[in-house]
This record gives C-alpha cells, sequence and structure tokens, in this order.
C-alpha cells in the first residue's frame, strides 16, 4: 500500500510538471503566450459564430445562431483536439522519457488535462461573450447532463487518441490520413445545422457517426425545450466505452517498444 | 541495492533479434560502486537503461532500493525550446527537488552565467554536457548511473567533475558505463563484463580489464 502510494505521488508530481512544461512549449513564454492559448480557438469560435450571424441565418433551434455554432463546435473540437493531442503526445516529448519516471501514460493524461481545461475555458469565455451581446440569456437546461456529456465527449476524444498514439507509432503516415478523415467529419457531425430536423433519411446516413450524437445529445441538454429524436445515447455510450477499452488495450500492448525507441 | 532475476533483453533489427541479455541474474548491495565493461553493441548503454527503470525488461525482473539517478548521458533530455533553467525546474519537479537550491547551485557550477537563460538550442554540445552534468550532480540520488560523461568540456572542467564525483562517492553510488580504463580504475570496486548476453562480475578490477583487453 505504501508503495502505491509513493507511485502515486510520483505520478501526480510527473503530469502537473508536465502540464507546467506543456503549457511553456505550446504557448511560448511570454504572459501574453498564455493569453493567446486561450485566444487561438477563441478565436475559431468566434469568427465562426460572426460569419453565421453576420448572413443573418436563423438558428433551428430558437436563439441566436452564434449560440448554435457555439454548441456545435466545441463539442466537435474537444473530441478532435483530444484525439489530435494524444496522437501526437509521445513522439513530441520523446526525450522525456528517458526519464525513468516519465512514463507515456503520464504525457498523455497531461495533454488531456490541459486541452479539456482549455476547452471549457474558451467555451464558457465564448458564452459569455454570447451573452454580452445578447446573444445568449444565460439558460442551460440541464447543467449536469451538459457535464456528463463533457465527459462523454473527452472519453470518446481520449480513447480515439489513445489508439492513435499506437496506430501514429505503427505507422508513421498515419498522423496525416487521419487529419484527413477528420475534415469531413467537421461537416458530418451537424455542427452547422441540426440533425435532429433533418428527414429520415439523412438522419439513417448520420447514424453511424458518434460525433452527430454527441453533438445532439450537448444541444439537448443546453437548450431548453429542444429533445432530439436522433440522439441514441446507448450507442454514443457503447462507442465510448468500446474504444477507451481498445485504445488503452493496445496501448498496453505496444508499452515497452513506445518508450525503447529512439 | 540492485538486483537482475533471469532478466533477458533483445531488440528487433531488420534481420531478426539481437539479444542483449540472455537470463541475467546479478545483485550489489548498497554502496558498491559498478562499472560496467563491454565491446561497442554490447549492450552497456540498454543495461544501465535497465537498472534505471528506462526501460522495462522482455522477461525476468529488476529490484531496486533506494534512488536511481537517470542514466546520465552527454545529452539529458532537455527540450530545445525552452531555456536551461526551464528544463532544469521540470527536471526539479519530477523529482521533487528544491528549485531555487538546485538553481543557484547548478548556475555556480556549469558556469553557463546568463546563457542559462537562454533556449538550449543556442548552446554548444560542451555547454550542454555541462548543464546536464550540473544538473544532474545538484540533485540528490543514492545511486547515479553515468554513461560516459566523464571528459566533458574542457580540462578545467574535467577536473571539476572529477572533484564532484570523488565527493559524491562518499555518500553515493556510482554505476558507470565507460571507455576510459583510468576512469572504471578510478571508481569502480566491482566490474560487470558483458558479453555474448552474459554477464562476468570481477571483483579484481585489474583482472577485469585484462580480460576486457584481450
Amino acid at each position: 500500500m505504501k508503495q502505491f502510494w509513493q507511485a502515486f505521488s510520483v505520478q501526480k508530481r510527473v503530469i502537473f510538471a508536465l502540464i507546467l512544461r506543456e503549457t511553456r512549449t505550446r504557448y511560448g513564454k511570454t504572459r501574453l503566450g498564455h493569453l493567446w492559448a486561450l485566444f487561438e480557438p477563441m478565436a475559431h469560435m468566434l469568427i465562426f459564430v460572426a460569419i453565421f450571424s453576420a448572413m443573418g441565418r436563423s438558428s433551428p433551434l430558437g436563439g441566436s445562431v452564434g449560440l448554435l455554432i457555439l454548441t456545435g463546435l466545441f463539442p466537435f473540437s474537444l473530441f478532435s483536439n483530444l484525439a489530435t493531442q494524444l496522437m501526437n503526445a509521445v513522439s513530441a516529448n520523446r526525450v522525456l522519457l528517458s526519464y525513468p519516471h516519465v512514463m507515456p501514460f503520464d504525457v498523455m493524461a497531461a495533454r488531456t488535462i490541459l486541452e479539456v481545461l482549455t476547452q471549457v475555458t474558451v467555451f464558457t469565455f465564448v458564452l459569455f461573450i454570447l451573452y454580452a451581446n445578447q446573444l445568449w440569456d444565460l439558460q442551460i437546461d440541464q447543467l449536469l447532463d451538459l457535464i456528463f456529456v463533457i465527459l462523454i465527449g473527452s472519453g470518446l476524444g481520449v480513447g480515439v487518441g489513445l489508439i492513435n498514439s499506437v496506430l501514429a507509432f505503427k505507422f508513421p503516415s498515419y498522423v496525416q490520413t487521419f487529419g484527413l478523415i477528420q475534415r469531413p467529419l467537421y461537416f458530418m457531425s451537424g455542427i452547422f445545422f441540426v440533425v435532429g430536423y433533418m428527414s429520415t433519411d439523412i438522419q439513417a446516413a448520420f447514424y453511424y457517426n458518434p460525433l452527430a450524437h454527441l453533438i445532439e445529445w450537448f444541444r439537448s441538454a443546453f437548450y431548453v425545450g429542444y429533445d432530439s429524436t436522433f440522439l441514441d445515447k446507448q450507442y454514443l455510450l457503447n462507442v465510448t466505452l468500446v474504444v477507451l477499452f481498445l485504445g488503452l488495450l493496445l496501448q498496453r500492448l505496444v508499452r515497452h517498444k513506445i518508450r525503447q525507441e529512439q | 541495492m540492485i538486483e537482475f532475476q533471469n532478466v533477458s533483453k533483445a531488440y528487433a533489427l531488420g534481420s531478426g533479434k539481437k539479444v542483449l541479455l540472455d537470463k541475467v541474474s546479478f545483485r550489489f548491495e548498497k554502496g558498491l560502486n559498478i562499472g560496467i565493461l563491454g565491446v561497442n553493441g554490447a549492450g552497456k548503454s540498454t543495461a544501465l537503461r535497465l537498472i534505471a527503470g528506462s526501460e522495462a525488461a522482455d522477461k525476468g525482473s529488476i529490484l531496486r532500493e533506494g534512488s536511481f539517478s537517470w542514466p546520465l548521458g552527454f545529452t539529458a533530455g532537455f527540450n530545445s525550446s525552452l531555456s536551461g533553467a526551464e528544463n532544469l525546474r521540470f527536471i526539479c519537479r519530477i523529482y521533487a527537488a528544491n528549485i531555487p537550491k538546485v538553481l543557484e547551485e547548478v548556475a555556480d557550477f556549469s558556469e553557463l552565467g546568463d546563457a542559462l537563460y537562454e533556449p538550449v538550442l543556442t548552446y554548444s554540445t560542451g555547454m550542454k554536457a555541462r548543464l546536464a552534468f550540473a544538473l544532474s550532480m545538484s540533485i540528490q540520488f543514492d545511486v547515479y548511473l553515468v554513461d560516459e560523461i566523464m571528459g566533458v568540456g574542457d580540462r578545467l572542467f574535467q577536473k571539476k567533475c572529477q572533484e564532484a564525483f570523488v565527493e559524491k562517492s562518499k555518500t553515493s553510488s556510482i554505476i558507470m558505463v565507460s571507455h576510459n580504463m583510468t576512469t572504471i580504475r578510478d571508481y569502480s570496486d566491482v566490474v560487470l563484463l558483458l558479453s555474448d548476453g552474459q554477464v562476468h562480475i570481477y571483483d579484481d578490477v585489474e583482472k577485469a580489464i585484462a580480460v576486457y583487453e584481450k
């Protein structure tokens, strides 16, 4: 038991050190750099929100079109950033693995924590920008459900990220391939429209995309009075669990190899 | 204390497998300085990495008592876009060392001056090695694992390193890989000779060197 706590405290220390290091390397050294870290994903969201608002499109869910985009873009980027960040976690931190304390798992845990915190902060910030411009009325239908969906989205992103990291290790060209797979997903997950309001044919075509369910669930929890007819919670939960399990299994199979490869 | 129990380690090469350790067992008690000898490719550095825990054995188990350093080599795991000081902070954090104290000691020992706050990518090889050496000496370990680090920098710095090492060996033990017989003679109580996947342990350093040089 004592050994377990010792190992746990080392791991905690390592992950914390990695998070600090990651913020440094990724966001630069200046204090402004830390702001930029939040500003960059925020700009991404704000630009889309601004374009769609300017086009005068209306939201099928009521409220502003900005809010519609935001509630689609946030769960999507949470997933996609985690999947990409974990894919590259080991190769970007290779030199650190020569320290016996630092395990591939720690590097990925640090990136997960940092990414989820960044995305949630950015989302909250943009929400309040919308509020300040009377584009959001401060209402959230079910906050607990919303937090749960954020956890599911993170789980899905981590699972795919774990699998990605093994694939990228075995086949280096996979990194580009995943980028290519992701692009169509961006347009086919219901960020810019509401899958629940599409015809049954279109819904059937979207059914197997877990991200479409993720976004629908997020919006159902966010919008008062919206309950998606498309959403299959059980399907999303199953996919998330399978992907997480597979990711952890693959990681376990290659864990020694991944460390020693120079 | 370090103990290997039936440890095997092989690397996959393009054509087949290269066996570095084949069911190797040994045990060394605390306080013994060990020199590791072997021809190039015999697996000296791998053995050191196994001792450190930077790499896992394919089979068998490795038991350690006390704190072991990372394998100190010419290039530690430095991030080149971060400054020397930032790299130092990271390493202090993972080993729970006191950052201001280590920073002061490293600044003093490495003589890097303001360069300590410049990105590591602007460093020369010698500067990097000086930082690596100073850093490892400033963090307290029971066992220091050294991979050919002696002979870093100019004469003056080498002398300083040797003095620091002698000082360290009073309180900690050293396990080192070196091609330099003088270094092995100076620091080892026991020699571990690696050849063809087996280890031979010599209590008599001179004898080990004689066998190795044959």
